[in-house]
């Protein structure tokens, strides 16, 4: 019933927001038939016609919507003005870097976040407390982009330990390319997680069921996995959930400054060329992300806390 | 006969509060004695002291020792051995004190696994007898259910047979038996006195019921904001009361013990 009622959810959601995006790219300035065409010399009637009937565009907005939904579902987003290529080909050739751009991002803000913010619980009150309460303060005030340049300026021009751009070739090297890009994407992610979850920690510390194990011996180390760190994981992984499920829409200005060829480059330059397909698909992708990740989130909250799926179930 | 708990003119403190104002008290070995006093007069933080279990930023006076080793001055190794092995606490609030997320099996052979090393399955089959000792029926399937699935009663079932699962010398007993229907506090109190014939089991009782520690302990302890006001054998305490407070908690409080609002899940102050 419940998982009836989120499926359902899900379907409006893309219904609607597919909508949205399509009506967006229908109602923007300019005739897609111009660029189309392109060269003027050859904006003869005859030539607009054919290209207005093999791109529906001779046809009302909602037949074009449906159309254009009744492909999609077929795997078929349409192909690119500019590349005369298929939607869904360039976005495949485009989706691995920024997916790899945001694993590697996201291992990089788990990880590291979490262990801050372990830490600095574990020596609330103390000098270290105070050093990583302020470095990720100070981290999260400054812009994707300038740090981006700081790190480029440093660690690839200065002392050249990483190139300057490029996704980098094979496993390996991929990875030392995306080294810098993926701090740059993750170091504002990183103060938010150690946040979190020092915030939750510390809330969970003071528990009766922690001054419980205390009471019959448990280590001190036992007791903040099992206890502390173990109830403080269903706020983490929502905190680190929303953060993923945003990265996967928001690595533009990241790719751009890298200049690496993901999703976020094509997007940039769809709307610059008015490639309204690709623009649509890479929207949709966008939303179908987000909401992958967060119904991910939604399925392994219950698991770590039964007490919700005594809620929120039948 | 030897002591188990003694506590010498204990004082605890936090910032602007004095909880405790001086408590002396004794358990000994085989020996049942009550601590008695309204919510607030500090019972429970008598008997966390004794596991050196403070406030943050608390300070503690005087002398406290368990079995004979100083637990205000002890390191932290001989404190966990005491927390280990010879003093058990069960906590005034079962709900709180079993954690929400864990399974009631995990969480109570916590200690017999995690600390005393002991492989799960015979832990479980520890457990699982003494479930049936204090009246729990259905143990095996229990073990698999969440706090949040079962009554206040059957929680603090739940803990009371945790904590004489690590087979303590000392218990330390808040208002273990407060959310208890008649018929289970009974099962529950004769199993204490059992265990303290078999294994000469100390038990600090603490209850705000007076009637019921002057009924079931040796002796008792009367306190009052932060001080032991009265103190007296449980036969005597009603017909000589040592004090006018005394008096006023034995014509206050109800004669059966009452199944509060534990029960359903609100527990009351510590
Ligand atoms: N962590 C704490 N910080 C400040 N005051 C506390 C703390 N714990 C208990 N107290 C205070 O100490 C007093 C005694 O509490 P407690 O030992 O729980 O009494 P009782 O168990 O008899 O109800 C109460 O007034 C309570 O407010
Ligand atoms: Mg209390």
């Amino acid at each position: 019933m419940v998982a009836l009622r989120r499926l359902g959810a899900m379907v409006l959601t893309l219904v609607i927001s597919s909508f949205v995006i399509f009506a967006g790219m229908y109602a923007a300035p300019g005739d897609p038939v111009a660029f189309l065409i392109g060269n003027p010399e050859n904006m003869t009637p005859e030539r607009i016609a054919a290209v207005r009937a093999e791109y529906h565009l001779d046809q009302p907005f909602l037949s074009q919507y449906l159309i254009w939904a009744k492909d999609l579902l077929h795997g078929d987003a349409g192909s690119s003005f500019v590349y005369q290529q298929s939607v869904t080909d360039l976005l495949g050739s485009r989706l691995p870097v920024t997916l790899s751009l945001v694993a590697y991002a996201g291992v990089l803000f788990v990880v590291i976040g979490v262990l801050l913010g372990v830490v600095s619980a574990l020596r609330k009150g103390t000098a270290v407390d105070a050093l990583i309460t302020g470095v990720t303060t100070f981290a999260t005030s400054i812009p994707n982009f300038v740090v981006a340049v700081v790190l480029i300026s440093v660690f690839a021009v200065k002392l050249r330990w990483f190139s300057v751009s490029g996704p980098g070739e094979g496993f390996l090297g991929r990875i030392h390319h995306l080294t810098l890009p993926a701090i740059a994407l993750a170091l504002g992610a990183i103060a938010v997680v150690s946040r979190v979850t020092r915030q939750t920690m510390v809330e969970q510390q003071s528990l009766d069921h922690v001054e419980a194990a205390r009471s019959y011996g448990l280590t001190s180390r036992k007791t903040v996995v099992r206890h502390v760190l173990r109830n403080s994981l269903g706020p983490i992984v929502t905190m680190c959930g929303l953060i993923l499920a945003g990265m996967l829409a928001g690595t533009v200005v990241v790719e751009g400054v890298f200049g690496l060829n993901g999703i976020g480059s094509l997007l940039v330059e769809a709307i610059n060329t008015h490639d309204f397909p690709v623009v649509q698909a890479i929207l949709l992708y966008m939303v179908i992300a987000y909401m992958v990740v967060t119904v991910l989130v939604d399925l392994i909250y219950p698991l770590l806390d039964a007490r919700v799926s005594a809620r929120s179930g039948s | 006969m030897s002591v188990l708990l003694e506590i010498e003119d204990l004082t605890l403190r936090v910032p602007a509060v004095e909880i405790l104002r001086g408590i002396s008290l004794q358990v000994a070995t085989g020996e049942t004695v009550g601590l008695v006093g309204e919510s607030g007069s500090g019972k429970s933080s008598t008997a966390r002291a004794a596991l050196r279990l403070f406030p943050d930023e608390a300070q503690a006076g005087g002398r406290i020792s368990v079995g004979g080793v100083d637990v205000l001055s002890a390191g932290d190794a001989a404190v966990q051995r005491i927390r280990a092995h010879d003093a058990a606490m069960i906590f005034q609030a079962p709900r709180t004190a079993l954690n929400p997320v864990r399974r009631i099996g995990d969480s109570a052979t916590e200690r017999l696994v995690q600390v005393h090393g002991l492989d799960r399955k015979a832990a479980r089959a520890k457990l699982l007898t003494l479930f049936e000792h204090v009246g729990l029926r259905d143990p095996e399937s229990l073990l698999r259910k969440y706090p949040h699935q079962l009554s206040g009663g059957m929680l603090q079932r739940v803990v009371i047979a945790a904590a004489l699962s690590i087979d303590p010398k000392l218990l330390l007993a808040d208002e273990a038996t407060s959310a208890l229907d008649v018929t289970t506090q009974a099962e529950v109190l004769a199993l204490l006195k059992r265990l303290r014939g078999e294994r000469d089991l100390g038990v600090l009782f603490i209850t705000h019921d007076l009637h019921l520690a002057a009924a079931y302990c040796d002796r008792v302890y009367v306190m009052r904001e932060g001080l032991i006001v009265d103190h007296q054998p449980g036969a005597t305490i009603f017909e000589n009361p040592g004090n006018e407070y005394t008096r006023q908690l034995a014509d206050a409080v109800p004669t059966l013990p009452a199944q509060d609002s534990t029960e359903t899940g609100k527990v009351g102050s510590r």
